[in-house]
C-alpha cells in the first residue's frame, strides 16, 4: 500500500539534507539574500517564500533522481 | 557589424557575482573582434540601455540582472525590459539573459514583439558560493561550477556558434558537473546539486534556435 508523504515529512526530509551543507557556503537564488546553512533551514521550517522554492527545488532533484527522470535527463544530451 | 551589449549591474551580492564573472565573456567578444557596450554598474539603468540600443544597434544582448517571469532588469532593478518593449527597438535582436524566472513568460512575448532569439531561465537562477572567495568572486572555485556553463551559451554565441548549439554546450556542461557532484564526497560539491539541476532544467530557448550572430 503506497502512503503519501506528508508535507511535514517533505520538510523533514529536506531540512536534514540541508544540515550536511557546510557552514563555508551559501545560496542565492536569484534576487533573494544569500542564504547561509541556517537561513535555509529556518527558511524551510517557517515555510516562507524561500523555503518553499528550497522545498521545491530540492523535491524536483529529489523525485528526479529517485524515478530515473534526472539521469535521462543528462543522458539524453 | 555584430555588436554585443552587455548589462553588469553590481548592487548586491549575486549580481556582482555574475558582473566579474562576465568579463570573461567580455574579453572572449573583444578578442573576436566584436564591438562590446559595456553597461557596467549604473550604467546598467534603463535610459542608458534604450540609449545604447537605439544608437549602437547591437544584434545580442547578454542580459544579467534580478528578473521575473515579467520583467529583466538592471542596476538597482531598474527595469530594462518587460511586456511593453518596443517592437521596433528588440526586433531581430538575440537576447541571452541571466535573470530568474524571464524564460517563463517574457521570454515568448518578446519573441512574439520580433525578437529572434530568447535563451534564458524559466526558474530561479542560483549561485552557490564559497564564503572564503566573497571579495574576489571569479577565484570562487563553488561558484564556477554554476556560472561556467552559463557563460558558455554567451561564449558560444560569440563565436559564432547557434543558439541551439550554446543552449547544447551549456547543458553538457551543467551534466558534466552533476555528475561529478552526485559522486563526490565533498560536501560542498554534492550539496548543491539539487540547485545546479533547477538550473539545468529551467534552461530555455524561444524564438530560432538556429539564429547566430
Amino acid at each position: 500500500m503506497t502512503q503519501k508523504i506528508t508535507d511535514q515529512e517533505i520538510r523533514n526530509l529536506v531540512i536534514e539534507r540541508l544540515k550536511s551543507i557546510s557552514d563555508e557556503s551559501s545560496l542565492m537564488i536569484g534576487g533573494d539574500k544569500k542564504l547561509s546553512k541556517s537561513d535555509m533551514i529556518k527558511s524551510v521550517k517557517d515555510g516562507d517564500e524561500i523555503g518553499q522554492k528550497i522545498i521545491d527545488m530540492q523535491m524536483t532533484y529529489l523525485r528526479d533522481l529517485a524515478s530515473g527522470k534526472l539521469m535521462e535527463n543528462i543522458m539524453s544530451l | 557589424m555584430a555588436g554585443i551589449l552587455i548589462t553588469r549591474p553590481n548592487h548586491d551580492q549575486i549580481t556582482t557575482y555574475l558582473s566579474q564573472w562576465s568579463e570573461y565573456v567580455i574579453t572572449l567578444a573583444k578578442s573576436r573582434g566584436k564591438s562590446v557596450f559595456d553597461l557596467f554598474s549604473t550604467k546598467a539603468e534603463r535610459k542608458y540601455f534604450e540609449q545604447y540600443l537605439e544608437s549602437k544597434k547591437p544584434n545580442f544582448l547578454f542580459l544579467n540582472g534580478h528578473g521575473s517571469s515579467d520583467v529583466i532588469c538592471g542596476f538597482n532593478d531598474d527595469v530594462l525590459l518587460d511586456e511593453a518593449a518596443n517592437s521596433s527597438v528588440v526586433k531581430g535582436l538575440l537576447i541571452f539573459a541571466r535573470s530568474c524566472n524571464a524564460g517563463e513568460h517574457l521570454g515568448q512575448i518578446l519573441v512574439d514583439k520580433g525578437v529572434k532569439t530568447f535563451i534564458g531561465y524559466s526558474k530561479s537562477f542560483s549561485i552557490a558560493i564559497n564564503n572564503h572567495y566573497v571579495f574576489r568572486p571569479k577565484d570562487d572555485p563553488l561558484a564556477k561550477l554554476f556560472i561556467e556553463p552559463s557563460n558558455l551559451i554567451a561564449t558560444t554565441i560569440i563565436k559564432g556558434n547557434t543558439v541551439q548549439e550554446a543552449h547544447h554546450r551549456s547543458l553538457l556542461e551543467m551534466r558534466k558537473t552533476l555528475s561529478e557532484m552526485i559522486s563526490s564526497d565533498i560536501p560542498n560539491k554534492k550539496d548543491y546539486a539539487f540547485a545546479l539541476y533547477n538550473n539545468m532544467i529551467g534552461q530555455v530557448v524561444i524564438g530560432d534556435d538556429q539564429a547566430k550572430i
